[in-house]
């Protein structure tokens, strides 16, 4: 969807627009999911959060200004925050080898999965900073600027921790081997 | 140093995204090829990981949730009077219009209140009589208002005696005419019945009183008329008389009858023969 739809459906939103609104929520749905994914240690908190996400977006909506994206995904930081601290999880994300099983076991054979499930576990020991630069960047594909405007930094701060990140996860990487 | 590696990476990064071999891009930087090469691969490795997809019931899930919240809050949104007047400025308009009517309305009426007859003022304190008159329902309370009137009337008309030293006929007629109407409004219930009378005996008494003193200090042409007045109230006294006596001898007969509230009696007078105020 190019900036002129989404702003275009934006507008909408706020006016009341039911259509639009699904619209949007369609839109972000897949990808606060994705950044969410791999941050929570299963696929139904994932879930629930992202709709969670989407709720608080709606009720809000009237409410937002500047980008869209930056302005969902600061949503979506605060609401796993908030999921952290409600569930003092902290420490179980921190080892994920041994949650989920039954939702990969369930998926057994499923390469993607297991890839997605080892990224998922190697991310778990980078920082949130840098977790959400890694997400943002390679799951998301969104560039340094934009990621700068949603994480709230300077572009070269981005660039910084982009590039400690992924000598981080090498690290992680290289340990397992 | 620290920071020309990671602009490198960074604009390698979008390259490979682009679709640029990881070979070229490290020939391009050999300073930096040996700590750039994993890294690079690391990305390109995560570049074409399958993303995660969230099942299509779970969308669909919020999306009716979304709805719910839609039909709650968002659609009709709570209003303030701001919100509502920003969005229909015609309201704004015809709302402002409607309380500069009413604060041009109750002041017009609060500073008529003195006013004389000539005075500017004076047809808005009679309208505003009127319109008083019109939004009072209740009988008995229309007869007081009557009273209030005709006792209006007779100060309007003493001020412009005590300055011209000549009687507004127009004045001395409606004082009258107000008393008359007072008497002949309507249905005065039992109870309230004895007091209305004492009540318009006592002005009828001290409209005729006023008259009185007033008669030494107006022309002659004038005090033919006063007298036609005097003697109208001076009938109406001896009428009126009659008829409290007739009511207090009533009542003081009257064995209590079994309460019967939705029943109230009614009295209603004409005044007698004669006193009429033409």
């Amino acid at each position: 969807m190019s900036d002129f739809e989404l702003n275009g459906l934006v507008d909408d939103a706020k006016k009341g627009d039911e259509f639009a609104l699904g619209k949007l929520c369609e839109y972000f749905y897949g990808k606060v999911y994705r950044f969410l994914f791999y941050k929570v240690s299963n696929i139904e908190d994932a879930e629930d959060l992202t709709s969670e996400v989407c709720l608080r977006a709606v009720k809000a909506l009237k409410h937002q200004n500047g980008s869209i994206e930056a302005w969902i995904f600061r949503i979506a930081s605060n609401i796993l925050t908030d999921f952290y601290r409600r569930r003092s999880v902290r420490k179980v994300v921190e080892n994920r080898n041994d949650i989920d099983e039954k939702m990969f076991a369930k998926n057994n054979g499923n390469e993607s999965l297991l890839l997605q499930r080892e990224l998922q576990q190697k991310l778990a020991h980078l920082t949130k900073e840098q977790q959400d630069v890694i997400v943002l960047k390679f799951i998301e594909g969104y560039e340094t600027k934009e990621i700068a405007d949603i994480l709230g930094k300077p572009e070269g701060a981005i660039r910084a921790l982009q590039f400690r990140a992924l000598a981080a996860l090498k690290k992680e990487y290289v340990k397992q081997d | 140093m620290s920071n020309e590696i990671e602009n490198i990476l960074d604009i390698c990064l979008d390259e490979l995204k682009a679709g640029t071999d990881i070979e070229i891009l490290l020939m391009r930087y050999p300073d930096h090829a040996a700590e750039l090469k994993p890294l690079l691969g690391l990305a390109l490795e995560m570049n074409q990981l399958p993303k995660p997809k969230p099942s299509q019931e779970k969308i669909s899930e919020t999306l009716v949730k979304v709805g719910k919240e839609v039909s709650k809050g968002y659609r009709r949104p709570k209003r303030s009077f701001r919100d509502v007047f920003l969005w229909q400025p015609k309201l704004a308009w015809v709302t402002s219009g409607i309380f500069a009517l009413i604060l041009t309305v109750l002041t017009m009426s609060t500073l008529s209140a003195n006013s004389a007859p000539g005075d500017l003022l004076y047809p808005i304190k009679l309208a505003t009589e009127k319109v008083k008159f019109i939004l009072t329902f209740n009988s008995e309370s229309k007869a007081e208002l009557r009273l209030t009137f005709s006792e209006e009337r007779l100060n309007e008309m003493l001020d412009i005696s005590q300055q011209s030293g000549t009687i507004d006929t127009l004045l001395l007629k409606s004082m009258l005419i107000q008393a008359q109407l007072a008497l002949e409004q309507g249905e005065i219930s039992d109870e309230k019945a004895l007091p209305f009378l004492n009540k318009l005996q006592n002005v009828n008494n001290y409209q005729k009183k006023t008259l009185q003193n007033l008669r030494p200090s107006v022309d002659s042409s004038s005090r033919i008329i006063l007298d036609r007045a005097i003697e109208t109230c001076g009938m109406r006294e001896r009428w009126l008389v009659q008829i409290i006596n007739e009511e207090t001898i009533q009542n003081s007969n009257t064995v209590p009858p079994t309460p019967k509230p939705k029943q109230i009696g009614k009295k209603q007078w004409q005044w007698g023969p004669g006193c009429g105020c033409n």
